[in-house]
């Protein structure tokens, strides 16, 4: 609940000051007082009373970043007795605000600042093994609320044998991979660091050296879109083993069979960690006529297995596990290709969008 | 008998009426009025007639809006607004270290200059800057059409959760009837490059999903998403031109862009690594066409493009020295830390500049310095 103060300051002529107390959100009921519309925890609109603003003439009103002389962009709509002011953008949470007609300063009101419980936490970052490929590809961070954009790389770090802070080892990009809410976000290790014979391999060498401890650091600096800085620094120690240079080849998994007649999970396990982002979405189930068939997939955390439950209990017969050919191992190898391939001068072989493995149910 | 007769006659009236207003409200590219719901601005535009696309990554959307901006710029004088972001800071009610600058284009009828802006909250503006004053760019009850970017949607049959990969938009420029759109996935280390056909047509038909690799050090950089990039003429032939990070130039022939080819980029330089592009225009200036890049961490860059015509070469031996260049001869400007920068004619180039005391500047480029 935001509980703010808003002040009105009648005409200067007139010498009158009102003192409001208003909750932001629930204020539609208070015809004469000024309150906040919210919207995603962001103030989105400002509602002011006419009357008992002693507004005459609501086309001169406009709404001021106080202390500044060009008014803030957005629409003024009538509704009745109030004024609606919906900024193009949302007011600033810590900011105080001037209602001004004809120049005249007639009230002011503030955005409150956000509520500490709010503050982010680190939900999950993967790859969550302990054990990595010199040569990993990537990270994704899970965050609880929605971060800052395109300030990701300020804030990231990564530290060797518990000395060196490395630089230049993430890729930056603009705009950064984000995902639609922005609480997920991808980092790639530099893959022109990675890619050995490429000139920041040679000038840098690797971003990673395998047989060293790293720890993975984001700095609790980093703030949320409301504004609050992360609850606290994360950190993450991982051991780094030898270059991955073999792709994932679908004939080495095992594949857990379930009986007939049961909705048991269906296991498969891999040799090595897959990348857990892609996996989610990188399996489908047919049955013998080829029909996909609805359940739910499960990856485990490290990405070392994924467990499918359907929704109706297996039938006796054969069944068709299809795995799309862009599933990543932690070094961006995939089914189709080395993600370090000495392509020599040749056009790339034509990629097979779908694998297949097949397993009959007894 | 009468209300027999008039039955006719005014359902005749209200078809007259509706279809009056439905060929109002469409126009000749197919737009129709409504409000564009951006969720994030990831790249600006021009096309035509004062079209302006507006590229959403978050929606996967690529907007191409009328802003019934046409009237020709009768003279045009060079553009200079001082700290910027604290202008766009105040008229959207914040602070400038809250403000980001996402790109400004120039309208190439009205050469009035368009900014996305965002703020920390992840909020996003589109303005409107003429010499001091900044205004929104209305977004409501606008003629417009979208184009969708995921050209392969969600399987209908597939229960298992599956979505639309995440793709994000690096940039966008018009030509010759098309809208090319550079991107990366989300989750995949994967470019892609689509051109969609303008007007938009039907889902199906409008994008054409290419793979690009370019050459570079000797082995194929596969899949490395494109920076920035421009299109040219050279030798009677069309161009893509196209920058990487640690700043290669690549040339692709734009008969070549098919759908699902792979399409080989020729390296015809190396502008030095440590470096990203960041923006790039081309002029003519007597006649010869000038391609300027500005970069992350190097002065804007001025290549002449006869110098690339003439330029048979493909670079593949790695450079042997750390940072230095290869390849198409070049300029340094004197004129770093430029952000964004889009031509007003042949004779002026505006560019957003972050100045050494730390304000960030609209700055109209001299004439002097792009010849």
């Amino acid at each position: 609940m935001n509980k703010i103060f808003i002040q009105y300051h009648k005409k200067i002529r007139q010498r009158l000051i009102f003192l409001f107390l208003v909750t932001a959100c629930n204020s539609e009921k208070a015809t004469d007082q000024l309150s906040l519309l919210w919207q995603d925890d962001k103030a989105v609109a400002v509602k002011i009373p006419m009357s008992a603003a002693h507004i005459h003439h609501p086309d001169s009103v406009h709404i001021f970043l106080s202390g500044k002389n060009v008014a803030v962009l957005g629409t003024m709509n009538k509704s009745g007795d109030m004024l609606i002011f919906t900024p193009i953008v949302p007011f600033t949470r810590g900011l105080k605000y001037e209602i001004r007609e004809d120049s005249v300063n007639i009230g002011q009101f503030s955005i409150p600042l956000p509520d500490a419980d709010s503050a982010p936490i680190v939900k999950a970052v993967y790859p969550a093994g302990d054990t990595l490929p010199s040569n990993l590809l990537k990270w994704t961070f899970e965050f609880s609320v929605q971060m800052r954009e395109g300030v990701a790389l300020k804030y990231i770090h990564l530290i060797r044998n518990e000395r060196d802070t490395l630089g230049e080892v993430f890729l930056e990009l603009s705009p950064e991979l984000w995902n639609h809410e922005s609480t997920v976000l991808t980092v790639w290790m530099d893959p022109g660091r990675i890619k050995r014979g490429l000139q920041p391999n040679l000038r840098m060498g690797p971003p990673m050296l395998p047989g060293d401890r790293y720890e993975l650091y984001i700095d609790s600096a980093w703030e949320s879109k409301q504004g609050l800085p992360l609850k606290s620094v994360y950190t993450k120690t991982f051991f780094t083993s030898k270059r991955d240079s073999v792709s994932p080849d679908v004939r080495d998994w095992k594949i857990n069979i379930p009986k007939a007649g049961t909705v048991n999970e269906l296991i498969i396990e891999f040799p090595e960690s897959m990348d857990h982002v892609v996996l989610e979405k990188a399996l489908r189930f047919k049955d013998g006529n080829r029909s996909y068939i609805h359940g739910k997939l499960l990856v485990d955390e490290k990405g070392n297995a994924a467990r499918f439950i359907p929704e109706l209990s297996w039938q006796k017969g054969k069944y068709i596990i299809e795995i799309e050919g862009g599933l990543e191992d932690l070094a961006g190898n995939n089914l189709n290709r080395l993600f370090d391939e000495d392509l020599g001068k040749k056009i790339p072989k034509e990629d097979k969008e779908f694998f297949e493995l097949e397993f009959v149910v007894k | 008998m009468k209300k027999l007769i008039f039955i006719p006659l005014i359902f005749a009236g209200i078809v007259a009426l509706v279809s009056a207003n439905h060929l109002k409200n469409k126009n000749t590219y197919g737009f129709e009025k409504g409000t564009v719901a951006l969720k994030s601005i990831s790249a600006l535009a021009f096309g035509p007639d004062g079209v302006l696309f507006i590229g959403d990554s978050k929606s996967a959307t690529v907007f191409a809006i009328d802003t019934k901006d046409k009237t020709a710029a009768s003279s045009v004088s060079a553009i200079e607004v001082k700290n910027l972001d604290q202008k766009i800071a105040t008229v959207l009610g914040t602070e400038a270290k809250n403000v980001s600058i996402l790109d400004m284009v120039v309208n190439p009828i009205s050469k009035k200059i368009y900014c996305a802006a965002q703020l920390k909250d992840g909020s996003t503006a589109l303005l409107l800057i003429e010499k001091e004053k900044i205004t929104a760019v209305p977004l409501v009850d606008v003629m417009y059409k979208a184009a969708s970017l995921n050209n392969a949607p969600v399987d209908t049959t597939d229960k298992n959760g599956r979505s639309p990969r995440d793709n994000t938009i690096s940039d966008m420029q018009y030509a010759d009837g098309a809208l090319y759109v550079s991107g990366l996935s989300n989750q995949q280390f994967k470019s892609t490059f689509r051109r969609i056909q303008f007007p938009f047509v039907t889902k199906e038909e409008q994008a054409t999903t290419l793979e690009i690799f370019h050459a570079a050090h000797g082995k194929y950089e596969t899949h490395a998403p494109i920076k920035t990039f421009t299109t040219a003429e050279l030798n009677g032939k069309k161009y893509l031109v196209a920058s990487y990070t640690c700043t290669p130039l690549v040339l692709f022939p734009l008969d070549e862009l098919k759908d699902g080819q792979h399409v080989k980029g020729r390296t015809v330089a190396e502008f030095g690594a440590g470096n990203s592009p960041l923006d790039m225009v081309t002029i003519s200036r007597g006649g010869k066409n000038v391609l300027l890049m500005s970069n992350s961490n190097r002065p804007i860059m001025r290549v002449r493009y006869d110098n690339i015509a003439t330029y048979d070469g493909s670079l593949t031996e790695p450079i042997k020295e750390s940072f230095s260049t290869a390849g198409v001869a070049f300029v340094n400007l004197p004129m770093v830390n430029v952000l964004q920068m889009d031509k007003i004619d042949d004779s002026k180039v505006v560019v957003i500049q972050r100045k050494p005391n730390g304000d960030l500047d609209l700055v109209t480029l001299q004439d002097w310095i792009l010849s």
